[in-house]
């Protein structure tokens, strides 16, 4: 999903830095917000930046032949929102540019917008579309960690593509390559992702339900609803 | 059924590796050399289609690992940090519930 240091011409690379720009800075404000008002689900945050950590850590091999990683931001992204999302992965893609050559500052916009903006932002979306109409609660999860997962390597295509039309087939034709490179070889980490994290959230639901209250992810109804399906 | 999700989750896992497995050992037999990272995969495609030369490297303003051994070391260190900052927090929460539990059994 990163984009190598210097693959991005100059404007593009400009260009994703301007898109990110405003989202760090939301993200940044909220995350004031909530370290005033919500003191207690700071260590909930920790939990959230560092699946973000180890999860674009792993580097798993999959169907196509090649090697790829989790972008583990569902969690945050459910529960936080996509802005705090953006700070965090903001953070985690730094340390890579700078200590792991993995991406790079000029690719730096271009990498947030798509791991820690468009997968984030959709996966919320998705999340609360689905609670809204009142869909089992572990599925609704699952779905969105899928296509937090999904759409960064999607939006990681759109940007190459973007900036590498083919010269014969245009935007499309890119897109279509770029997309067999990056997802494809994506949807079975992303379906494992989803497993994974339906699991932590039953953890969190049975340990610390009232931070998912408190966060507005869970009602109290549907808490007691769901803890009484493992019986607690 | 108390466990579902956890069964379902290593079911996922292993189809996971199988299906790894299973396209390594048809992928044995070619002479290209498979697994590499789909980020060098994507740059490739770059360079072969549209005749483009990066133009910055990471090496021009900080540090590159300089071998593989030195990447995966800090790649195992950034995920090492992560995962002690989830089993810290969880540990907590798990002992402060265990904690009110048994004071509400105290004082029945």
């Amino acid at each position: 999903m990163h984009i190598m240091e210097g693959f991005l011409p100059i404007e593009w690379a400009i260009f994703w830095w301007i898109v990110m720009i405003p989202f760090l800075i939301i993200g940044c404000y909220q995350l004031r917000k909530l370290i005033k008002t919500h003191r207690e689900a700071l260590p909930l945050l920790g939990v959230a930046g560092g699946f973000i950590f180890v999860l674009s850590a792993l580097k798993l091999p999959s169907v196509t032949g090649s090697c790829s990683h989790p972008t583990g931001t569902a969690l945050s992204s459910i529960t936080f929102g996509p802005f705090i999302t953006t700070v965090l992965g903001f953070i985690v893609l730094v340390f890579q540019a700078l200590f792991l050559a993995h991406g790079g500052i000029t690719t730096l916009g271009a990498n947030v917008v798509s791991m820690a903006i468009i997968g984030p932002l959709v996966g919320y979306l998705v999340f609360k579309g689905l609670r809204k109409v009142n869909f089992n609660f572990f599925g609704s999860v699952f779905i969105a960690a899928v296509l937090c997962d999904l759409m960064t390597y999607v939006a990681t295509s759109l940007e190459l593509a973007l900036a590498f039309p083919a010269t014969a087939g245009g935007f499309l034709l890119s897109f279509g390559t770029y997309l067999g490179v990056f997802a494809v070889t994506q949807v079975p980490l992303a379906i494992v992702e989803g497993l994974v994290f339906i699991v932590i959230f039953k953890y969190i639901t049975i340990l610390k339900p009232d931070l998912l209250v408190k966060l507005n992810v869970l009602s109290e109804e549907a808490v007691t609803k769901v803890k009484g399906a493992f019986g607690e | 059924m108390k466990y579902f999700w956890e069964i379902l989750m290593v079911i996922g896992i292993i189809a996971f590796v199988g299906i790894f497995l299973f396209t390594n050992s048809v992928m044995y037999n070619g002479d290209e050399e498979g697994w590499s990272g789909s980020d060098n995969v994507g740059a490739s495609v770059i360079l072969e289609n549209n005749n483009y030369l990066p133009w910055i490297d990471n090496a021009d303003y900080t540090f590159v690992p300089p071998s593989g051994e030195i990447e995966s070391c800090l790649f195992a260190l950034q995920a090492a940090f992560g995962g002690l900052l989830i089993g810290w927090v969880f540990g907590g929460w798990t002992t402060e519930r265990r904690m009110k539990k048994n004071n509400t059994n105290q004082q029945n």
